[in-house]
Parts: C-alpha cells; structure tokens; sequence
C-alpha cells in the first residue's frame, strides 16, 4: 500500500484550508461589521439573562435601540438564546473587556452577575440594573455604587396587584393553579409569590404546575390537571406562552369566563383579546420597552453631563378592561 | 496487549511513511495535526476578523475571559470527546453537571466539610456516568437513547430538589474560591477554574498518548471488532469513558458553583456544546479519532467566537448561527482532508 502523498496534494490541501478560511473570513467580516459601526468605543450594552427570542424581550430590544438611534450613540442588546445566567456574566465580562460605555443588565441570579458588575466598577464602566431588583440580602453585597440604579419593576408587587383584581370574583378558600413554564427561573418563582400575596385574603389553595415551554404541550397538561382538580377557579400564568395556552384550553372547553378565571402576564395580541373578551381577567404589563430606553438614556447622561440618576426609578403596571384598547393600539404600533 | 500496540484510527497513523525531503513544515503539520486544523483555522479567523472590528479583543484580558468561559464547557469537552473517541455519546453531562454543581452547593450549605463534599459528589457524577455505561452495554441500547433519558431524568431531579430555585452562596466559601472564584487580580476575568481546566487536559492526553489505555480508546471506537479480536476489553474501555464524562461534568459543574457561587436548576444545554467544540477540535463522531489539544482548542475556538461577537457589537443571537457554519466548515475540511489522504494510501 502506498502512503506517501505528493506535493500536489499537499498544496491542495493548504489552498483548501486557505480558501475556506478566506470565505469564512470574508462572510463573518461582513456580517459582524454590519452590527459593528463603533464597537470600539463608546458601545453602550444591555445584557439580559435570556435572548431577544422571547417576545418580552423583543419589546426592551426595541427600546435599546431606539436609544441608541435618540442619542446617537452605539446600543446593543445581548443575551443569551435560553435563560442562562451564567452566559449572562460571560457576555457582561466580554463587554468589560470590549471596553464599553455602559452596561445594563438584570439580576435574574444576583450571586452569578455580582462579580461581572464589580469587575465593571473596576474598569471605570457605569452600570444600572433594570427589570427586576436583586433580593435584599444580595443588593447590600453589592459594591457601593455598583450599579449606579436600578430601573424596572419589583414583579411581586406587580404580580400582587394584578392578581388582587381576583378577590372580588372569587370564594374564600378557592382552589388555584400556578402555571409555569420556566421552571427554575427566579424572576417566575416571585411573580408566583405576588400572585399569591394578592390574593392571601382569600385563604386560597394554591397549587403550582409545570407546563414546559411548547404551547400544544402546556395545553394538554394544564387540560390535564383541570380533569384531575375540577374544582380550579383560577389559572395564574407567568408569561405569554402560558397565557396562550391557558385560553386556548379554556376555549376549545367552551368553558365560560366566570367559571375559571385567568390572570396572565406580558402583553402580546392573544392577550389583549381575551381580556377584550373578559377570558383574561388582568395582565402584568411590565413596560419593558421603557427597561430598554431610560437606563441607555440614563447612563448616557450620567456619562456626558454626570446626572446621578436616583436609586430606583419604577415602572410597570396592570392591564384590564379599563385600558386594553388604549395598550391594544400601543402594541400594534410596537410598544408593548 | 503491549504499551506499543499499532494504533488503530489515531488520526496520523502514516507520517512516518512521509519523505523528510517532501514535508515542508505546513506539510508536517497537516499530516499529523490534521484534525485540529480546523479549530486553529477558526481561531485565527475569529481572532483577524474580531480584532480588525475591536483592537479591545487583542488583549490578555479578553483572552483570560475566553479561557475562563471555555474552563468549564472545555473540562465537559475533554470527558465528552474521549467517550466519543471510543465511539460513544453521553447527551446526560449538561444535566449532571447541573445536578451535581446542585448536591455540592447544598452539602457546602448544610456545612459539610469541604473536601468530603467534592470527593462525594465527583463520586456521585461518576456514578452517574457509569450508570450510563452499564445500562448502554447490558442492554445494547444505543447510548444516544440511554442518555437523552438520563438527561431528562437527572434535570428533572435538579428541579425537585431544589423546587426550581436557584442555590446560591452571598459570601464566598474558601473551597468555591479554590474551585472557581480566585482570581489573579480583583479586576482580571481569568478565573481559577481556567487552571483546573489545563490540569484536566494535561491528564487526559497523557492517559491518551502516552498509555496503553489510550492506544485501547482508539481502536475500541475505531476497529471495534479488529480491536476486540487482539484482546482490547472493549466493554470495559467504555466504562471507564462512560465514568470518566461523567465525572468530567460533575467536576464542571463544582467549577461553575466555584466561579458563579450559585447555580440554576435550568436546563445548561451545554452537552450539545461539549458536543460542538469536540467536533471542532477534530474528534470524530464516528469514534477513533480526536485529540485533547484538538477538544482544547475546538472549545476556546467556540468561546472566541461568543466573546468576539459581544466584543464587536453584535447581536447575541448570532452566536448559534456562526457555530453553525463553524461546524460545518470544519467537518468538511476534515473530510476533505481524510479523503484526501486516504485516495493516496489506497
């Protein structure tokens, strides 16, 4: 046998190589320099524990850029493609070192983005907080200072006050459901907790559900419990696709608005109809396109003219019969 | 069988054969190197390319990050592509490094002593791995099959017993510092970890190259049957790589409570990652090829790319699309290449 190769084939192994090294070159030049105008300085970061897949997130996206477009400076927003903290402080380490202007991010686990953030004070680097606050006990860990704000909601309070428009329209000791599709996700597990202290004068027996993150399967599943728990009054959802599937189930049962009441969170056109409808009694409306835009505005500000902007700057509210049309016409055009 | 058993499927079987006067250096090194070439290509393109974009991504720091970022994912790799070296999969290592970096973090909290309680769970993860191994081998099940059970089998467990909340220490333990939190100085993002990382590879190539076992993980995932014939316990060589992945992503996941000092009970999806940076590194899925400095180098190829990514601007997503064309790019340059040379053995 043979095994001796000739230099022909060795030179057409290295163009080979060269080649498609040139192309992949090539391509990723193009691509990362169309997202790249000024990434050397002054790029302002928002860096979120989960990516733009998720329609939530999408809308604070848009308020990223739509700062950065105001302002006239470079903003990106990053984040992993599935809830991963620790992608999330991987990404904020490479904006420290991409020495950026600023940096946004949440506190979805306060202990993991803790040490990114100080590493960021370190640097010379703002940063602010946003959507949801880090637990008391972890915020007086943080570094004085670091960060210089926070600007979003406190979910339970938020979860709380829309699960309280339930207490007129249930019994005492009613029986209710959680449904989660995030398991494991600390933002979900204190939305679960306001969902309940809104409603804890009414002594209900609350249950919590896993549905996974597919629709036709969370369907199932909560039609499922329903048959095994008949006595449910009220579907408690943490996002829109629980929502989805909530009122699809509850639609195809034919069942009436009153016999099970549904309290969704973020807003998205199925959930703007059904609380048209009255399937959707209220819905947490976080209105993260302003968690997107003000800590952008905020740390542009705080870079250019040294307004310290106060601690906590809120934001976020309930969506019901009152307001849908108004947050309806709001959500076409984008903003929610 | 001797230490000096023909090789089977290493991947430059016939270098030898090559005329000194006909092998320039480029030459030398696609012969025996040929499964990294495509990693160092991805490297050295990312690097031009993210550079050129951001002079930042140049740096020993940006650098310290990548291989803080590639420690963790890289230690998962190395058990992963010697199972696959061997001709196996494992799909279970995300969700054992997840439960294992669990059970640690609750023993520490429970103050249990340290060292007992990274020795019990290193034990428990390479249990788990073995569990793998016996229940492929005894029942000749494809390990596909057995490990996306356990996959979902140990994440469920995660959830249960923490009820889906994450584990998380406020202040820093001594042995997490040890672990993954230390760094060289407090603004550096090079972590502790990134050193257990190189020990890891470090052991593993030696047990690779330079030891009979290594020569019997080649031909039992390359020539099965010509490996069994000459006496090489097949069975018994996937066990052992079987426990070894396992015990891999336990240690990973020690590595990341050590670094992040809490850990979510969240799906990590990082088995198809060990997956994607061993087949960047030149390990074939196919079993009989792949090195460490092939695992290595695919993993801090991957890991260039998420930083340099964020480093120039871009938007996240892009990430899962560039490995994407990472992956095949590199499959097809080592096809290319195999082919190549095996037209001109036969």
């Amino acid at each position: 046998m043979q095994e001796k190769l000739s230099r022909r084939d060795l030179l057409k192994a290295t163009v080979g190589a060269t080649v498609a090294a040139s192309v992949l070159s090539t391509g990723t030049r193009h691509i990362a320099k169309a997202f790249a105008q000024s990434a050397s300085s002054g790029t302002y970061y928002w860096v979120a524990h989960v990516g733009p897949g998720d329609p939530y997130w999408a809308v604070v996206q848009r308020g990223v850029q739509a700062a950065g477009k105001a302002l006239g400076v470079k903003a990106v927003f990053e984040g992993p493609s599935g809830y991963s903290p620790p992608k999330q402080a991987d990404m904020v380490n490479a904006a420290i070192s991409a020495k950026a202007a600023g940096i946004v991010t949440t506190s979805a686990d306060p202990a993991v983005i803790r040490g990114p953030l100080q590493r960021a004070a370190q640097a010379g680097i703002p940063t602010i907080f946003s959507d949801t606050p880090p637990p008391k006990d972890f915020a007086a860990t943080f570094a004085n200072g670091t960060p210089i704000a926070f600007v979003g909601v406190d979910v339970r309070i938020a979860a709380a006050r829309a699960s309280a428009k339930l207490v007129p329209l249930l019994q005492k000791g009613a029986e209710v459901v959680v449904v989660n599709h995030e398991p494991g996700n600390r933002v979900l597990e204190i939305k679960t907790s306001g969902y309940i202290e809104g409603i804890t004068s009414l002594d209900p027996k609350v249950d919590k559900l896993v549905i996974g993150e597919e629709t036709t399967k969370a369907v199932e599943i909560i039609r499922a419990y329903l048959q095994k728990n008949p006595n449910t009054k009220a579907i408690f959802t943490l996002g829109a696709l629980g929502t989805h599937a909530a009122v699809k189930l509850l639609d195809e049962m034919k069942a009436s608005n009153d016999k099970i009441r549904v309290v969704g969170s973020d807003i998205d056109d199925v959930t703007l109809d059904a609380i048209k409808r009255g399937r959707v009694v209220s819905a947490i409306d976080l209105q993260q396109l302003g968690f997107g835009f003000l800590p952008i505005a905020l740390l542009y500000l705080y870079n250019n003219y040294a307004l310290d902007p106060n601690d906590h700057i809120g934001a976020g509210g309930t969506v019901d019969a009152k307001n849908v049309d108004f947050i309806t016409k709001l959500a076409k055009q984008g903003f929610r | 069988m001797k230490a000096d058993t023909p090789r089977v499927g290493r991947s430059a079987p016939f270098a030898d054969s090559f005329p000194s006067a006909l092998t320039p250096l480029l030459g030398r090194l696609i012969l025996h190197r040929r499964r990294e070439l495509g990693a160092v290509i991805a490297i050295a393109v990312t690097y031009s390319v993210f550079t050129y974009l951001n002079p930042a991504f140049l740096t020993w720091a940006t650098f310290g990050g990548i291989l803080t970022i590639a420690a963790e994912i890289g230690t998962i790799t190395i058990g992963e592509g010697v199972l696959m070296v061997s001709g196996e999969f494992d799909l279970s290592v995300g969700s054992n490094f997840t439960f294992s970096a669990i059970v640690l973090g609750l023993l520490l909290k429970a103050a249990v002593p340290a060292a007992l309680s990274v020795i019990t769970v290193l034990g428990m993860a390479g249990l788990i791995g073995l569990l793998n191994g016996l229940i492929t081998l005894r029942t000749r099940i494809p390990s596909f099959i057995t490990t996306l059970g356990t996959l979902f089998f140990w994440n469920g467990m995660a959830l249960w017993v923490t009820g889906g909340w994450p584990i998380s220490f406020i202040a820093p333990l001594p042995v997490l510092n040890v672990l993954g939190n230390s760094t060289p100085s407090p603004a550096s993002s090079l972590h502790v970890s990134a050193a257990w990382w190189g020990v890891v590879a470090v052991i593993f190539w030696i047990i690779l190259e330079k030891t009979r076992y290594g020569n019997w993980v080649y031909g039992t995932g390359g020539k099965t049957e010509a490996a069994r014939a000459i006496g090489v316990p097949v069975d018994t060589v996937k066990l052992i790589n079987f426990t070894l992945c396992g015990l891999l992503a336990g240690l990973a996941g020690a590595l990341q409570l050590g670094r992040m000092m809490s850990i979510s009970p969240v799906r990590s999806g990082l088995e198809l990652e060990a997956i994607a940076s061993a087949v960047v590194g030149g390990v074939s899925l196919f079993g009989g090829m792949g090195t460490v400095l092939g695992m290595v180098l695919g993993t801090i190829a991957l890991a260039s790319i998420e930083v340099g990514l964020v480093a120039a601007g871009a938007p996240s997503f892009w990430y899962t699309a560039f490995v994407g064309c990472v992956i095949i790019v590199i499959v097809v340059i080592n096809t290319q290449l195999d082919q190549l040379i095996f037209t001109r053995r036969s």
